[in-house]
């Protein structure tokens, strides 16, 4: 390949010989270096093959001596490429200054690409890699990977693996959180207790580890001890010899009564489309945007949506060039008024919005008393929810000396 | 008349001989041609000495004691050195001219 490139640069021949002693020739060219390939013979006392232009000029001797004639069919190359175009230097030139530009941009990174992330967010991992002045435009060999590697997992504790790599002008951040534990963990040999972490009324207790203070039915306010760490081991005379501590580990469900309150006003501005829409397309070349003009004058009021498309050579030589449409939708907006019923709707539908995000964080819904009214131009929704959750805390337990040991009356 | 005794020995030693006992490579040595082939379609001579006959159903190369006359269909050299020949197409016979 690197050879069939450097021909055509110097250009290359296909050429027909023709004579009694063609063969001669060839063996004597070979003798004198001048090297043919692709070497065909269709008729008897001939043979096309094809040579570099610059050992066409010391062919010639040889040409006379073993008198055979020399056409050529074919040229091939750049030198041929030049002259033909000659008269069209500055298209040549445009498609060279192109070659060497693409060349140049596909030795930078125009592409971050963030994999793997699901509490840091994509915005946090570009702005730290621009702290590192790793950006859009960075050459791709001052970026150290495996350094940068290492700093992802020293300076973000959630990440546990990460791995950084480039694709043609994109740079991949594959990383790889650990799972967040919901209790925070238990620091050296602390030992703790469970608290109520609001006010309730124990549904259900199961206790793996320490003691349990409150069962079923019982009444507890925040703050109130649910599991203690800490356990007295008694000696024959029923007296306290010394404490045992561990860490208590338990299920405290608790009903918990939690307030509820919603407030829609009697008016709102509502925004509809009237139907009327246009798009513009851009085009984006490092920071400048080019625009198309536009025709007609500014709608009054309208959204605008953006849709943006790097340009990609091939499968991962992503260029700083975009290509989008901006369609703006014609909106009037009007103000609407909303009866009882209306709000009740409303008001429903974000109520049950309420208990699904409660749901989904693993609460049980045990009962609910909401109810509406109007108050000031507005509808004042509120009430109270039943709930059942988990109630428990983490406090450090309250470390006791051991008592001291009685002196025998003997003594 | 010049006369051999006939108990005199002929102490003449052939240079096959000597490259044979002595384990050396023949390509290197008496100039014989090394031929490489893949299957019918492809072959490559070194140690050749050029071309003498060519055309699409025969090829006759010289080497340094005989030629190599290929026989087939389509032949063509993509590849000609001083040190190699690089014949394809359809080989259908190999022969040594002796």
């Amino acid at each position: 390949m690197i050879e069939r490139l450097y021909r055509f640069g110097k250009g290359v021949l296909v050429i027909d010989l023709r004579g009694k002693n063609v063969f001669r020739l060839v063996n004597l060219c070979i003798k004198k270096g001048i090297p043919l390939w692709n070497m065909k013979s269709e008729e008897r006392m001939q043979c096309s093959c094809e040579i570099c232009l610059n050992d066409l000029y010391e062919l010639r001797p040889l040409l006379r001596k073993t008198k055979v004639r020399l056409f050529i069919k074919k040229r091939i190359g750049v030198p041929f490429l030049l002259h033909r175009y000659r008269k069209r230097k500055v298209f040549v030139t445009a498609i060279a200054v192109m070659v060497v530009f693409v060349a140049f941009l596909s030795t930078r990174i125009w592409r971050i690409e963030v994999v793997g992330n699901s509490s840091i967010g994509d915005e946090t991992i570009l702005a730290y890699l621009a702290e590192k002045d790793i950006g859009y435009g960075v050459s791709r060999n001052s970026i150290d990977n495996d350094e940068l590697e290492l700093s992802l997992r020293q300076d973000f504790s959630p990440v546990i693996w990460a791995s950084v790599y480039e694709e043609g002008t994109k740079l991949v951040v594959c990383i790889q959180e650990k799972i967040a534990s919901e209790k925070p963990p238990v620091s050296g040999d602390a030992c703790m207790d469970l608290v109520a972490s609001e006010d309730a009324v124990i549904a259900s207790v199961i206790t793996r580890s320490g003691l349990a203070n409150i069962k079923a039915g019982d009444v507890v306010k925040k703050g109130d001890l649910l599991v203690c760490g800490r356990q007295e081991i008694l000696d024959d005379g029923g007296e306290v010899k010394e404490y045992f501590y561990q860490n208590a580990d338990a299920d405290v469900m608790g009903y918990v009564i939690l307030d509820y309150e919603d407030w829609i006003p009697e008016q709102t501005i509502v925004s509809k489309n009237t139907g009327n829409e246009r798009t513009r397309y851009f085009l984006r070349v490092f920071d400048y945007q080019f625009t198309m003009p536009q025709f007609y004058t500014d709608y009054d009021c309208f959204e605008a949506f953006e849709e943006v498309h790097q340009l990609c050579l091939m499968k991962s030589f992503y260029l700083p060039v975009y290509v989008g449409s901006i369609r703006e939708v014609e909106q009037e907006k009007h103000t609407q008024f909303i009866n009882k019923n209306e709000a009740k709707e409303l008001a429903l539908l974000n109520l049950d919005q309420f208990l699904a995000d409660l749901e989904e964080n693993g609460v049980l819904i045990m009962d609910k008393n909401v109810m509406i009214e109007r108050k000031d131009k507005k509808y004042h929704v509120y009430g109270e929810i039943k709930v059942c959750k988990d109630i428990t805390e983490c406090t450090p337990t309250e470390i006791l000396a051991n008592p001291m040991p009685k002196e025998t009356e003997e003594e | 008349m010049k006369s051999h005794h006939p108990n005199q020995k002929n102490h003449k030693i052939e240079p096959e001989q000597v490259v044979q006992k002595l384990e050396l490579p023949k390509d290197l040595f008496l100039g014989m041609p090394l031929l490489a082939l893949e299957g019918n379609r492809s072959l490559c001579i070194e140690n050749h000495r050029g071309i003498v006959r060519y055309t699409s159903e025969t090829i006759v190369i010289a080497s340094r004691s005989y030629s190599i006359q290929i026989m087939g269909r389509n032949l063509m050299i993509p590849h000609f050195t001083r040190d190699i020949v690089e014949i394809t197409g359809y080989m259908e016979s190999i022969s040594f001219l002796l």
